[in-house]
């Protein structure tokens, strides 16, 4: 589980990085978000209390990068950072640049980009599509056909509907399902270790199944 | 090899393999053990490593993404190694996140620190190994994995081991065992092989050596060094050659050379050098083994064997020389034929035949024929007996017999029977022989003529002894009684005599005087002669022996009014004969008066000088002219007196003198010079001062001390009148003594030296007067007490008395009066009234002894026997005995001793008056048992009443000392 320090161990107090605002409500909701987190670091250092789920997430992100291989001929493999990117409304917020800050995948830093196209997509190397997205799921999936980028989502259906990695939750815990099929197709090579820890991995999943 | 010996080196040498056995198998199975343990070890904990590894691995997705049930999963799969008791995976923050247990659930143990730097650690703990190792997921720690295995295998292992070695050990022991008997036998048969061997070469006498061709000695025996006196360590360092002598080395380079062809040496000599410069024979066999290059060599010390042959030749060389040079003809013949066998050239020089013409010879060609059956039955009884000797005659070649003595004894010559004969010509001993014989018979007879003489010239020898003894008796005897009665006739003691017959008298007087002289002169002289004279020799000072002298000497010398002086030194110690030594200085002293006119001087003088005491009598007499001073020491010699002279001397007194001087060591001359004087001078033996001069001296002292005891009392009369002295003296005599003083100061002197008992002191005299003489007289406390009694004429009685006189009286004094008086002061003899026992056989001894000793106012007893004398004894109280020794029936001694055995007579006085001549013993006896000893004859009267009055009064006082 990734943790809130850095992997020196020294505490780092989460960069206040402007984030875009899409709608009016979203920086609110955003800014409260923010003001949460930030309200809530001291508290929970004093307490250690449970990270979010999306403070998770985060975490799955990453690690997420350090299961899979991409193709060589792939942007991830020149050079540049490693982009994860988020598409639609940020719902992680400063924990995904904390989480991401300082590791690397591949000897490559790490670097968390909004993007709201998909032509925008160019560089990123893993995709969160946030639940804002879904009514355009299908599109952004058929923009992304071929192109070597991890798709992970939290919205339901999404590995039905071709996505890669979907976000459920079991219990209190986060678990994901995995779209073999679909990786494979975007020549993504997922470690078997990622898959073990999946609770469904599917094979040419279709949908409705 | 003792078995003992041999059983425990084998048991050394199973001990010994067993110990290395085993210690090699412990150190091997230990190594391997260890080793195995280890690598073991190392092995588990890389195999667990692994496994965490894998596990660790294969977790990280679950533990990234939280799904510890994956993890679980693939931790089950430890269960296929059955030695994983536990493990457990940790999140990042070390909490538990998922768990197996081999046996049943449990809880999950906190979670292992690993050391910063490392990945892993793992530690043993409780038997059980724990592993702890960081899961690293793309250089990124994701969470620990914990596992812990037990180590069963390990331990199973290490008892597998165990249970291998001592399997092992049991039987390499068994195996160590076994052997060990086995080399017990082999090495009992191999040691005592080897030994043998060993032992042969160690012991053995002879020379064992191995060499090489190469000229050095490779092995050598103990033999060599104990021989040669080389270490073998010395021979072994240089080629052997350079201890062989130089002589034998070119024989022994030659052998050495046929050895290495592969000839072989036997019996080769030569001379080895000995460490002490010595060489030794060796006598060699030698072999040689090309292959190995070697020679094998034993030797023999032939160095005595070599010495012995060299002696043999030359004692057969010695013993040829010793026959053929053997002065003695000596020959070898065969004891059955006869013949020469041969002959020494002595034989051949003595019977005249040639060596060849001997050995055709037989033994009877040299004998006399008619001595040839006697040959034959000599060698014939000889048969092979040894050594024989006997004497025979041959016959030289031209025909000449001598005598033989012939000492044969048997041999083997040339391997037959023989015997070999020295013949000793002894012609000319016979002959000698024969003469000695006859000289020895002659020396015989001489001898025993010889032997007859002796005993006759020991006959007159004893005879002459007997002579002198009874001489002696026999002279004496008769003499005394001249001589004594004689005296008493002159006294006047049976009656006045007109002038005629005292004339008369007194010529007999002078003549049996001379006589006695006379007799006892010769018979000293012929004592002194014979060598018979006795000395007893004592320590005596001079000055003690000279008052008896003196006083005896004194009335001759007051006749003639010559002076004598004495200058004695105290320490004039003499070691001589008392008796005799006053015998010397009496006669020097009367021959100084004789010969000194009237008024003259004597003086005794007594030096000491060194070892020796030189006594002088000085006179002023006539002298002695030179030519005749060598003479009179000489027999019946006298010079001329002064014309008048009354006494004739016997001739012999200077001679007797002499010989007495010279007897105890001494020498005797005369100085003189006619008209002046003479100086007679004797040495005697002197005595150191301090020497123990003996007690007798102190109570002889003690006696002289006494003088107040002395019975004869002395009167000293000072008068400077001559007459007036004359007349008091023949008032006084013969009851007292007298001596006389001319003048004060001479009175002083005589006092001091005679400490008479009474002095009559003059008062009249020139120099000193009488009354200053008596104040020094009693100022002197030698004579402070002596009475004097003042004679004067003047009657000054109170200055007489003042001055301390006894007492006083007026001259002219009347010869009662004098004799009272003094008798008052003086006790006499007379007041002693004690009886004197005379006991003599001789009638007349016994009256001249009566007479005397009465007119001495002595009560007397005579009894002519010795059995008589001791009845009286028994019977009567008497104050002393004069006795005789020499009479018949008891004699003296025998008288002696009885009357010293009643204890009641051990104290009385006996005096000894005897003409015998005493031996030394019996004189000692006398001395001990006796009081006085008194020769008869001489002047003896008033010796006699001296020593009469001596012995009683001593008596007297001592009586009236307290003593018994």
């Amino acid at each position: 589980m990734k943790h809130l320090h850095g992997t020196d161990g020294v505490r780092r107090i989460p960069s206040d990085r402007a984030t875009r605002p899409v709608l009016s409500l979203r920086p609110l909701l955003i800014a409260v978000a923010a003001a949460c987190t930030f309200l809530a670091i001291p508290a929970l250092h004093a307490q250690n209390p449970r990270p979010t789920d999306y403070e998770v997430k985060a975490a799955y992100l990453y690690n997420f990068g350090r299961f899979v291989e991409w193709p060589e001929k792939a942007a991830a493999n020149q050079g540049g950072p490693f982009t994860v990117c988020v598409f639609g409304q940020d719902p992680f917020g400063p924990s995904l640049d904390a989480t991401l800050a300082g590791e690397t995948i591949g000897g490559k830093t790490i670097i968390a980009k909004r993007i709201s196209s998909a032509q925008e997509s160019g560089d990123c190397q893993i995709l969160f599509l946030s639940l804002t997205e879904a009514s355009r799921l299908n599109k952004i999936i058929a923009d992304l056909d071929k192109k070597a980028v991890l798709t992970v989502s939290d919205m339901p259906q999404f590995v039905k509907c071709g996505g890669m990695i979907q976000f459920v939750l079991e219990g209190k815990k986060v678990r994901f399902e995995v779209n073999l099929t679909a990786t494979q197709h975007a020549g993504l090579t997922l470690s078997s270790e990622l898959l073990k820890v999946a609770t469904v991995v599917r094979r040419n999943p279709q949908p409705g199944d | 090899m003792p078995r003992n010996q041999q059983y425990s080196i084998s048991k050394k040498i199973t001990l010994m393999n067993v110990l290395v056995s085993a210690v090699a198998l412990l150190l091997a199975s230990g190594g391997f053990c260890a080793y195995d343990l280890y690598s073991f070890r190392a092995a588990l904990i890389s195999n667990v490593s692994v496994q965490a590894q894998i596990i660790g691995d294969n977790t990280v997705s679950a533990l990234l993404f939280n799904d510890p049930h994956s993890a679980e999963m693939t931790l089950s799969a430890l269960n296929a190694n059955h030695n994983l008791t536990y493990a457990q995976i940790y999140t990042r923050d070390g909490q538990p996140f998922a768990g197996y247990w081999r046996d049943r659930a449990g809880e999950a143990r906190p979670v292992p620190i690993i050391p910063s730097g490392q990945t892993q650690t793992h530690w043993f703990k409780d038997g059980q190994l724990g592993l702890a190792r960081s899961i690293i997921f793309q250089g990124k720690s994701s969470g620990t994995v914990y596992i812990c295995s037990d180590l069963g295998a390990m331990n199973d292992r290490l008892k597998s081991y165990g249970l291998i070695i001592v399997a092992v050990l049991f039987i390499s022991l068994l195996a160590a065992f076994m052997v060990g008997l086995v080399i017990n036998g082999f090495m009992g048969s191999l040691y005592s092989k080897l030994e043998t061997g060993n032992r042969f070469m160690e012991l053995s006498v002879d020379l064992f050596c191995v060499a090489g061709f190469d000229g050095f000695f490779k092995n050598l025996n103990p033999s060599f060094e104990k021989t040669l006196g080389f270490t073998t360590r010395d021979l072994m360092a240089k080629p052997y050659l350079e201890f062989i002598h130089p002589d034998d080395r070119p024989a022994t380079v030659v052998e050495k050379a046929g050895l290495q062809e592969g000839k072989v040496t036997f019996a080769f000599e030569n001379r080895y050098l000995c460490k002490d410069g010595s060489y030794k024979w060796l006598l060699w066999n030698a072999v040689s083994v090309s292959e190995k290059e070697a020679i094998y060599a034993v030797a023999r010390d032939i160095t005595e064997r070599k010495q012995a042959e060299a002696l043999l030749r030359e004692s057969e060389e010695r013993h040829r020389k010793l026959f053929d040079n053997n002065p003695h003809p000596t020959w070898v013949f065969d004891r059955e034929t006869l013949r020469f066998l041969a002959v020494n050239a002595a034989a051949v020089r003595k019977y005249g035949y040639s060596r060849d013409e001997f050995l055709a010879m037989t033994l009877k060609d040299i004998r006399p024929p008619e001595d040839v059956p006697a040959l034959l039955e000599t060698v014939r009884a000889l048969g092979d007996g040894n050594e024989s000797s006997g004497a025979w005659r041959h016959r030289l070649k031209d025909g000449t017999v001598i005598d033989t003595e012939n000492t044969s004894y048997a041999l083997t010559f040339l391997g037959r029977p023989a015997r070999v004969v020295v013949a000793v010509d002894v012609t000319q001993r016979k002959r000698d022989e024969a003469e000695k014989r006859k000289i020895m018979d002659s020396l015989a007879a001489t001898n025993q003529e010889l032997g007859l003489r002796n005993r006759e010239v020991e006959r007159a020898t004893q005879m002459k002894s007997k002579f002198l003894a009874s001489m002696s008796h026999e002279l004496r005897t008769p003499l005394n009684a001249i001589v004594g009665f004689s005296d008493l006739l002159a006294g006047g003691t049976p009656g006045a005599l007109n002038v005629k017959q005292k004339r008369f008298v007194d010529h007999i007087k002078q003549g049996s005087t001379h006589l006695l002289q006379l007799i006892n002169d010769i018979l000293d002289l012929s004592k002194i002669e014979a060598g018979q004279l006795e000395l007893h020799t004592e320590l005596f000072r001079v000055n003690d022996a000279l008052p008896e002298v003196l006083s005896t000497i004194h009335p001759l010398a007051m006749a003639k009014n010559i002076r004598v002086e004495q200058k004695v030194q105290n320490k004039c110690l003499v070691k001589a004969d008392r008796v005799r030594f006053k015998q010397i200085l009496y006669n020097l002293l009367s021959n100084a008066v004789k010969f000194t006119p009237n008024g003259g001087r004597i003086s005794i003088e007594c030096v000491d000088d060194w070892d020796f005491v030189r006594v002088s009598v000085i006179d002023t007499g006539i002298g002695i002219r030179p030519e005749d001073q060598k003479l009179v020491f000489e027999e019946f010699r006298q010079v001329e007196g002064n014309a008048g002279d009354t006494q004739q001397g016997t001739g012999l007194g200077l001679a007797i003198t002499k010989r007495l001087v010279e007897q105890q060591g001494g020498r005797i001359s005369v100085e003189s010079e006619f008209g002046k004087g003479s100086r007679f001078t004797f040495s005697l033996l002197a005595v150191e001062a301090g020497s123990a001069v003996p007690a007798v001296e102190e109570l002889a002292r003690a006696s002289v001390t006494m003088a107040s005891g002395r019975l004869t009392p002395l009167v000293l009369i000072v008068d400077d009148e001559a007459p007036s002295r004359e007349l008091l003296a023949s008032y006084l005599a013969p009851q007292y003594r007298v001596a006389m003083a001319e003048s004060g100061a001479r009175a002083l002197k005589e006092a001091q030296c005679l400490r008479p008992d009474v002095i009559t002191l003059d008062v009249m005299m020139p120099g000193s007067n009488g009354f200053e003489t008596l104040a020094a007289l009693r100022k002197n406390p030698v004579t402070v007490n002596i009475p004097v009694i003042i004679l004067s004429i003047v009657d000054q009685k109170q200055v007489g008395f003042a001055l301390g006189a006894t007492d006083y009286l007026i001259k002219p004094v009347l010869k009662p009066a004098l004799l009272d008086t003094i008798r008052r002061h003086v006790p006499s003899p007379a007041d002693d009234d004690s009886s004197i026992l005379l006991v003599d056989d001789d009638p007349k001894a016994l009256e001249l002894l009566e007479e005397s000793l009465r007119s001495a106012g002595y009560e007397t007893q005579a009894v002519r026997s010795g059995a008589r004398a001791l009845e009286v004894l028994a019977n009567k109280v008497v104050g002393a005995i004069l006795l005789d020794l020499l009479m018949p029936g008891m004699d003296g001694f025998q008288v002696i001793h009885h009357v010293r055995q009643e204890p009641a007579f051990r104290e009385l006085p006996i005096l000894v008056m005897t003409a015998k001549n005493l031996s030394h013993d019996e004189i000692a006896l006398l001395n001990r048992e006796t009081q006085g000893l008194m020769q008869k004859g001489g002047s003896w009267k008033e010796q006699l009443i001296a020593e009469v009055g001596r012995v009683v009064r001593g008596r007297g006082l001592a009586k009236s000392a307290g003593q018994p």
